[in-house]
């Protein structure tokens, strides 16, 4: 039996200075998707690019819209002695409505991943649309809302979950293939826009 | 890719990884093993591909050729993660595998740029099952006699 090497490389330099530092903040639309209805494409060779992302059979994904900084996404190194490396996904977020079928709406917010939109655009579109908890889902990890506080606003947050339910990558770079004469940024744009209405 | 692979064990696997036919081991590898990924190029790697092509290598030669052959083609290519299924990988997927996923919602037509043999065929007969079914049933009137003429019993 071959053994397996996990054993992994270096390939580029690291370079942190004022000509790569980069903006924070995503834009205020970002698509959730429930996890099972959707089928995602990697790019050949890679675990970490995805080239487009399909609804199945009269499934769509939904856009959450919001203002300033209402959304976080990020992650966690999950660093162990004895396991590989993985990533704990997180996205924090704030629900403004308040009616009865939008609260069990996000109620139900489970199994999912999301796709950002990273404020800071490069000029090849790499790195601008940026998936979480794509393989393996995100889960509520907790939940607050008081009416007295933060105008009232419910304010929960999503993570991958724990025990195996973590990523193998730190995040998954979306960008789908470009047609000609078209910007990577303007096709993978496209490509989430598609993903709202159903399959026909 | 079978007579590649029988190429390459036909040789030791130093003299191989001396020569141009190394470039061979690591491409047959990739499109074998790592549904195209990028393999390791060291030695020490590459040994261990060789041993691996040596155990298996033909059996998967065959599977990758009968594949070759197969009347499907998705439309993403790349290794496609099918949520409730798993991965699918664009180069590899065979007519089987795509009835299968269409059948089950899985994936849809409009995934395929062309679809497996076999698909449109069942979806026809199932169209004329339920064509036959819907069929209006031919209702036969009874035509109706004249009615007699009936004189009014006269009070």
């Amino acid at each position: 039996m071959a053994l397996n090497i996990c054993a992994t490389e270096l390939t580029k330099a690291i370079t942190s200075n004022c000509l790569t530092q980069p903006n924070g903040g995503v834009e205020e639309k970002a698509w959730l998707f429930q996890r099972r209805n959707h089928n995602v494409t990697f790019k050949s060779g890679t675990t970490n690019i995805i080239e487009s992302i399909t609804n199945l059979p009269t499934k769509k994904s939904y856009p959450f819209i919001m203002i300033k900084r209402v959304m976080n996404a990020g992650m966690e190194e999950v660093v162990a002695v004895d396991r590989a490396t993985r990533f704990k996904h997180k996205v924090s977020a704030q629900q403004f409505e308040f009616s009865a079928a939008d609260n069990l709406n996000v109620d139900n917010l489970e199994d999912v991943f999301i796709v950002v939109e990273r404020k800071d655009k490069p000029a090849d579109g790499d790195g601008t649309f940026i998936g979480f908890g794509v393989k393996n889902g995100l889960y509520k990890s907790s939940g607050t809302r008081m009416t007295n506080d933060t105008n009232g606003v419910r304010v929960f947050e999503l993570a991958s979950m724990d025990e195996g339910g973590t990523e193998p990558h730190s995040e998954y770079t979306v960008m789908a293939v470009p047609s000609e004469g078209q910007s990577v940024y303007a096709a993978t744009l496209a490509m989430l826009v598609a993903t709202e209405t159903e399959p026909k | 890719m079978l007579e590649t692979v029988v190429n390459i064990l036909m040789m030791d696997v130093e003299s191989v990884i001396s020569s141009p036919k190394s470039v061979e081991l690591l491409r047959c590898y990739s499109k074998l093993y790592l549904n195209g990924g990028t393999p390791h190029y060291c030695a020490e790697s590459q040994r261990r591909y060789y041993e691996e092509l040596k155990r298996t290598g033909i059996e998967r030669a065959k599977k990758y050729d009968m594949v070759q052959i197969r009347t499907c083609e998705l439309k993403h290519k790349g290794n496609v993660l099918i949520q409730r299924y798993g991965f699918v990988y664009s180069d590899t997927i065979t007519d089987e595998i795509a009835l299968y996923l269409l059948n089950n919602k899985l994936l849809s037509e409009s995934d395929f740029t062309k679809l497996p043999d076999g698909y449109n065929q069942k979806k026809d007969e199932l169209k004329q099952e339920v064509e036959q079914k819907n069929e209006p049933v031919k209702v036969v009137k009874e035509k109706k006699e004249p009615k007699k003429a009936v004189r009014k019993p006269k009070n």
